[in-house]
């Protein structure tokens, strides 16, 4: 601990971009929990006196900052709303990514080579799918709903989480003291939990960070093609596919929503890179 | 040997000399478009699925076949009355009995004439409950259609249908009886026929690459005036800024469905100009009053009275938008101007809700079918919100969604655009009478009204017998909302076009600029 609390000073000298990053991230995910409270303007009002306004422009309602869509609705607001939806849609979709692909991994590198035969015959047909392929038929079949879109991200997430827990958990389990707690007659949930899951736990963290911004991405794309979480306000995906009838005539609807997006992937990418050199130095090396 | 060669060279040279200017004053005199063919290059706004006209009602299907194929009649584009154009002349001979005279002389593009046998095959091919042709029940009023010598067709109904006459020519989708070749389509396959289209018209098709491009050709047999582009190069851009693009950067010449947004842009550039039909397509804003909860009234009058229209067309639309009480268009005979729109009143729906339990409307919405479609849908959808209705909207893929409303499976409400080129108020049955199946709307008065109107042979009293039936679906809240929106079509300054056939093109119409 005293370690790393004299090395940061130095450190975030060193890193402008981790700190940028963590700025960007920090407002997005206020935006994501008090967004309602923060937008300028309702979000959802539309008015069609003032629709496409560019950004700085000024109507009844106030100035919109960064413009006004189609319909009149506020761009900013509607960045701001969009935060939670991107987020939490995306997190939660992680979370149970990790939970099934940790899960599986873990038991198939304790198990038996028989189950570890499954997971990777299952693994293998899941990645010889395209992703969106899979994802537009199933939400596709059945009506977008937020519980389908979280299943169906995880669904495109899971896989490495299985991967990785899988290859870890058959690295720890040769330990001794694996041995010695076969020996104490422990059980296999204690031995998995409390001796293989601390073991691997880092490497999962810095992937599952990774694996967010792939998840945002793809729910943006799903909202993109029509197919992402129901809401009243767009999220960011629908807002860019709005606004790609207007790219020669309102830059700002898509600019904007684009940039969002991509300033939310990027710092938690740079966030997951900085976790990785930090937890595990080893691969940062390589 | 020299001079002879120098004499050669110089004779040669002024021969080439000659011939050159020769040429160029050929070309100079002459006009444009006999030196070399014409050739225009449109972009549609969707694919095309069949061409064989009696198995198709697709938009841009029908764009294509209107210029393969020709109709008995058409209409005087001034005078909004029917003119023969296959036929020579028509006339009742009875209530119940037609009589047509071909035109002599017309070829078809295998060179073979146009006969009377030609049109009682084209007419049974409909009828041919086997085809299960989207035309069937406009035409299935006839009971028999007899040769009488080769150029004499004679129809006789089952009862008196006044509009029958209207349903033989080419605008507006009720009807759309296009004369094909039965040598040619007899005993064939219907599924190849589609993909090789033979008809009369004034273009051949010479190519088609599936879902790539399509390519007309001038047929120089054509029994009428010869039109002025040789060659129609069609491909398909369903994207509007790709298509809007296409067209400024001189890809292609012609564009349909320019965006509101982009019209002032391509105004301002002087390549460009946009042409607008103001007999575009008219939408209407349907909804479902053979199931809860639109088969209560008052709900459907909470509805209608949430939105503001007006204020959605005028900001929407601008000067391509007008918003009419009755389901038809302005140029239709028995349109009634004295019935106006649902006035804006959402106090009034909130009253209307205030005792029922909160309604969810779980919809299915399109985005790019219709002129600025998803923008209506978010103004309507959130209106709806603000008298206490709960919407989740869904956005479907065209080709699904009208899959859905043909089995009435599409939601409580959508919006559908009507081509009234027929001028002609029978259309409303297509969207409003039960055997429809597009029709959301099932209602035995209705039924009984427009049968009365469909026997009708007396103009006055038929447009009577209308004015009614606008005034009850009106009363009834049978449709929330209803509006035209100008057809746009982007041209190259090259070209130019007297847009009156709503939304077809059709290349014959279109001039070079002068």
């Amino acid at each position: 601990m005293q370690q790393t609390a004299k090395r940061r000073p130095r450190w975030v000298k060193g890193n402008l971009v981790f700190l940028a990053a963590s700025v960007v991230l920090l407002a997005l995910l206020v935006f994501a929990v008090a967004g309602d409270a923060l937008a300028p303007i309702d979000p959802a009002r539309q008015s069609l006196r003032s629709r496409l306004l560019p950004p700085g422009a000024e109507s009844r309602l106030g100035i919109h900052w960064l413009g006004t869509d189609s319909v009149g609705r506020d761009v900013l607001s509607q960045i701001i709303a969009g935060a939670r939806p991107a987020i939490a849609v995306s997190a939660a979709a992680v979370a149970l990514a990790v939970l099934v692909g940790v899960g599986l991994g873990m038991i198939a590198g304790y198990r038996s080579k028989r189950m570890a035969d499954a997971l990777l015959y299952v693994t293998n047909i899941q990645l010889a799918f395209p992703f969106f392929l899979l994802a537009v038929t199933v939400v596709g079949i059945l009506r977008p709903s937020i519980p389908l879109v979280i299943f169906v991200i995880a669904l495109g997430c899971w896989v490495p989480f299985a991967r990785i827990a899988y290859s870890e958990t058959l690295v720890v389990v040769e330990q001794e003291y694996i041995e010695a707690v076969h020996v104490m007659r422990g059980s296999v949930p204690r031995i998995l939990f409390r001796h293989v899951l601390p073991n691997i736990l880092p490497n999962i963290v810095v992937l599952a960070t990774f694996m967010l911004g792939s998840a945002i991405v793809m729910e943006s794309g799903l909202s993109f093609v029509g197919l992402g979480v129901p809401t009243a306000t767009p999220t960011w995906g629908r807002m860019l596919s709005e606004g790609r009838d207007y790219m020669q005539t309102a830059w700002w609807l898509t600019v904007f929503p684009g940039a969002a997006i991509f300033l939310l992937v990027l710092s938690i990418n740079v966030l997951g890179e900085h976790l990785r050199d930090r937890i595990s130095p080893k691969k940062s090396s390589n | 040997m020299k001079p002879l060669q120098s004499s050669t060279r110089s004779t040669l040279k002024r021969f080439a000399l000659g011939a050159l200017s020769a040429m160029a004053l050929s070309f100079a005199s002459g006009p444009a478009w006999s030196a070399e063919p014409v050739t225009a290059r449109v972009a549609l706004s969707g694919g095309l699925d069949r061409l064989d006209p009696s198995q198709t009602a697709n938009g841009t299907d029908l764009v294509i076949v209107t210029q393969i194929y020709e109709t008995l009649l058409e209409i005087d584009y001034a005078t909004k009355e029917l003119k023969p154009k296959l036929a020579q002349s028509y006339r009742a001979v009875s209530p119940t009995l037609w009589e047509i005279k071909l035109r002599k002389g017309v070829k078809f593009h295998d060179g073979s004439e146009m006969t009377a046998e030609d049109v009682k095959f084209s007419i049974e091919r409909i009828l041919d409950p086997k085809l299960s042709s989207p035309h069937f029940s406009q035409l299935s009023s006839i009971k028999d259609v007899r040769v009488v010598d080769p150029y004499t067709v004679e129809i006789e109904t089952k009862v008196p249908d006044p509009v029958l006459m209207r349903r033989m020519q080419p605008l507006g989708g009720s009807g759309r009886l296009f004369i094909m070749s039965k040598k040619y389509y007899e005993g064939k396959d219907n599924a190849e026929l589609a993909n090789t289209p033979m008809g009369t018209g004034p273009y051949k098709l010479e190519s088609w690459e599936k879902g790539q491009r399509l390519v007309l050709t001038r047929f120089e047999d054509y029994w009428g005036n010869k039109p002025e582009i040789d060659k129609g190069i069609y491909t398909f851009i369903p994207e509007n800024a790709t298509r809007v693009n296409a067209l400024v950067q001189g890809e292609v010449d012609i564009i349909q469905r320019v965006p509101i947004t982009d019209v002032e842009r391509l105004e301002k550039s002087d390549k460009v100009h946009v042409i607008a039909s103001p007999n575009g397509l008219v939408h209407t804003l349907l909804l479902d009053s053979s199931k809860p909860p639109f088969n209560d009234i008052d709900v459907r009058k909470a509805f209608a009275h949430a939105l503001d229209v007006e204020d959605m067309v005028e900001g929407l639309l601008g000067k391509y938008g007008r918003v009419y009480g009755v389901p038809m268009s302005e140029n239709v005979v028995q349109f009634d101007a004295s019935i106006k729109p649902y006035a804006y009143d959402p106090e009034l729906s909130k009253r209307l809700l205030k005792d029922k339990a909160p309604i969810k409307l779980e919809t299915f919405t399109s985005d790019g079918r219709y002129v600025n479609d998803r923008d209506f849908y978010n103004v309507i959808n959130r209106q709806l919100e603000e008298v206490g209705f709960k919407v989740t909207p869904q956005t479907l893929e065209w080709g699904r969604l009208i899959n859905m409303m043909q089995n009435r499976s599409a939601g409580p409400f959508y919006i559908i655009g009507w081509d009234f080129g027929e001028g002609d108020a029978s259309k409303i049955n297509s969207f409003l009478h039960s055997s429809s199946a597009l029709s959301i709307t099932q209602d035995a008065e209705f039924d009984r009204l427009a049968a009365l109107a469909g026997q009708e042979i007396d103009p006055a009293k038929r447009t009577k017998i209308f004015h009614d039936i606008q005034k009850y679906v009106h009363d009834q809240y049978f449709i929330a909302a209803i509006w035209q929106a100008a057809a746009l079509y982007g041209f190259s300054k090259k070209f130019t076009w007297e847009a009156n056939s709503g939304d077809t093109l059709l290349l014959h119409e279109v001039k070079v600029s002068k």
